[in-house]
């Protein structure tokens, strides 16, 4: 079973990673979250019988252990403006380029506006951005496929008007 | 202004998720082998000390009751509490451990439902099983071939004490439904049905 643990977060450790900074805004909130996703993969995969596709299975168990796990850090958070968001997990410049540093600038402020979305919205729009059909986001989400369209295009909407609050043409 | 590239930033993530994995691959396995912290579990791990809890208030009640002339009463009373309230518990532990696979809507649901159904039956421990246990208690404590006697009654004492269990039960529920109720299962439950609801929307 650690075998075939270790090859399954091999090659989906990139969507942990963006779930997990999708929900927290601090680093060591991420770090709880990001093991909290670990632990619930490794419970669950002894009932993994393969009745849907690896990464389905992932997005549900990550997907749900990051809805949940919110609530206990949200009670510890006492402010959530969009100045107090944010943290540096990669060593700031490391790429030593211009254009490296604007890339890092991107991702950095459409995690900050991602958090500005409720839960359940983030979830939907991360699994649009991560390029999922319609079918499999309506899979994992419980929806029927029309149903995640609309939700996708509602929620894109207002992810756009808040990078725009937040001056993404600075970047 | 130009549009932002959504899908372009996002794409971006990848590098920083590969340095992070890098830098945590070698502990992985142990990683995900500790204990949990989620809000879930330490409601399981709560849930499970609550149930001790009450199989030791039992064992202490038996201890203090040994004299009684009717104490199996008391011992039958105590078998059937602790047996009605360990099987929500027990349903309740069994659905939290298939929830994590389900879609995001049925999870939440069945949170919903765990919740509910565990306050409902709760309550309904409170409201019938603790008049029952008082009168159990009662019945426990009569002699044996006792009558019942008016003259006899010390009325005083009997007021008083009759006084003293009101206020107790009262604050008992009171702290039990107003307060401990909401502040652990309510609160939870009622931030899954809003994420439903708005899931569903």
């Amino acid at each position: 079973m650690k075998k075939q643990f270790k090859k399954i977060v091999d090659e989906h450790n990139g969507i942990l990673y963006k779930i997990g900074r999708s929900y927290t805004t601090e680093e060591a909130d991420f770090k709880d979250l990001y093991q909290e996703m670990l632990i619930q993969m490794w419970k669950s995969l002894p009932n993994f019988k393969g009745d849907s596709k690896v990464s389905t299975w992932i997005f549900r168990v990550a997907l749900n252990t990051a809805l949940t796990h919110q609530k206990k850090l949200k009670r510890n958070r006492k402010t959530s403006s969009i100045e107090n968001l944010g943290f540096k997990l990669v060593s700031e410049g490391s790429a030593g380029v211009e254009m490296m540093e604007k890339k890092e600038a991107k991702i950095e402020l459409l995690y900050k506006c991602i958090n500005l979305l409720k839960r359940d919205e983030r979830a939907i729009i991360l699994l649009s951005l991560e390029g999922k059909k319609y079918e499999e986001i309506g899979e994992i989400i419980g929806l029927t496929t029309s149903h995640v369209g609309v939700k996708i295009k509602r929620i894109k909407d207002r992810l756009h008007k808040l990078l725009k609050e937040n001056n993404y043409g600075r970047i | 202004m130009e549009e932002f590239d959504l899908n372009d930033a996002w794409k971006s993530g990848d590098k920083q998720a590969e340095e992070y994995y890098a830098s945590i691959e070698p502990e992985v396995i142990e990683m995900a082998r500790t204990r949990s912290k989620s809000i879930l579990e330490e409601l399981k791990r709560k849930v499970f000390w609550e149930w001790v809890a009450g199989v030791i208030a039992v064992g202490l009640l038996f201890f203090l009751y040994r004299d009684l002339p009717n104490y199996w009463v008391m011992v039958l009373f105590g078998a059937l509490i602790m047996g009605l309230s360990s099987i929500p518990y027990y349903k309740m532990l069994k659905r939290i451990k298939e929830t994590p696979t389900q879609n995001m809507i049925d999870c939440l649901g069945t949170y919903v439902e765990i919740l509910d159904g565990f306050i409902k039956r709760l309550k309904f421990l409170m409201w019938v099983m603790i008049p029952i246990g008082f009168f159990a208690g009662l019945f426990a404590s009569m002699e044996e071939g006792a009558k019942f006697d008016l003259d006899k009654i010390e009325w005083m004492k009997l007021l008083g004490l009759l006084g003293f269990t009101i206020v107790f039960f009262g604050i008992l529920f009171w702290i039990t439904f107003k307060w401990y109720l909401p502040k652990l299962y309510g609160k939870p439950r009622d931030e899954f049905q809003s994420m439903l609801d708005n899931l569903k929307k």
